[in-house]
């Protein structure tokens, strides 16, 4: 693996520090098929996924975070469900450094969940 | 010792991923009311497994997940493990990613945690939210 050193990228007339850009990249991704049996579409530092139910799914880390104070990003693309979004949940246990979850609910009714085709996560933040 | 995250970063850019023909379907003895939850392995993790050298000993984990938060973890940085099958890959994940008091200090009669083929997971997901492990046939299925 080759190796590009320097401590700022610029375009010329705006700069900014390699130390930001590595701070704030994904430390983790994961997308995830949730319909039929749970299937994972593409994924970095994702050891298992967990089915926790309709529309709910854990994420475990391969490298854990260095705390449980990290940005979690999810999203979903509810072409069945358009009023679903994608909220993480706290629906076993609390977040931690190595495992983090998100769950499909009706953006009416938190309780109502239901399985999507595509629900994708990252988390940015420092490693352990 | 370079870092696990970069170590995966490299396997990553080397390694086709391979999907497992196993699912770890369990339990929560202390949530009786939850229905079953199936693990299923990530398909890069295992070919990280698979090919050796990248991934940490178990041990690892297992001691740091009595670590603080923002306390120095042990496994990023934890000799590298040799290849395993995905037999072992998968028994490596219980241990990793599903509570020890599920794979280890539950003591009662109910089967609680069973490896299964992808094959025996319902792909009719009706009533998810009511499944279980079936208890009364020695088979790797489920009812729901």
């Amino acid at each position: 693996m080759s190796t590009i050193a320097a401590s700022n990228l610029s375009d010329g007339s705006n700069a900014v520090g390699t130390d930001q850009i590595v701070a704030t990249s994904p430390r983790a991704a994961c997308g995830v098929d949730q319909m039929s049996t749970q299937t994972i579409l593409y994924s970095f530092n994702i050891s298992s996924i967990v089915d926790d139910g309709a529309g709910m799914t854990d994420f475990n880390f391969t490298t854990s975070m260095a705390s449980a104070d990290y940005l979690w990003i999810k999203s979903l693309d509810a072409d069945n469900a358009p009023s679903y979004i994608a909220i993480a949940t706290e629906y076993q246990d609390p977040r931690s450094a190595s495992r983090a979850a998100c769950q499909a609910c009706s953006a009416h009714s938190f309780i109502q969940r239901t399985d999507q085709h595509n629900v994708d996560c990252i988390a940015i933040g420092d490693l352990a | 010792m370079t870092h696990l995250w970069d170590r995966l970063a490299e396997a990553k850019s080397r390694l086709a991923p391979v999907q497992s023909k196993y699912r770890v379907v369990f339990e929560d003895p202390s949530r009786p009311d939850d229905c079953a939850a199936i693990l299923v392995p990530d398909p890069n993790f295992l070919a990280a497994a698979l090919e050796g050298g990248i991934l940490p000993p178990i041990e690892t984990y297992l001691r740091d997940q009595n670590v603080p938060d923002g306390q120095p973890k042990e496994h990023p940085y934890a000799e590298p493990i040799g290849p395993m099958t995905e037999e072992e890959a998968v028994e490596f994940l219980i241990k990793k990613d599903i509570s020890p008091r599920i794979w280890r200090d539950y003591n009662g009669n109910r089967c609680i945690l069973r490896i299964v083929p992808v094959e025996a997971v319902p792909t009719d997901r009706s009533f998810r939210n009511a499944w279980k492990i079936n208890q009364n046939t020695p088979e790797m299925e489920m009812v729901a």
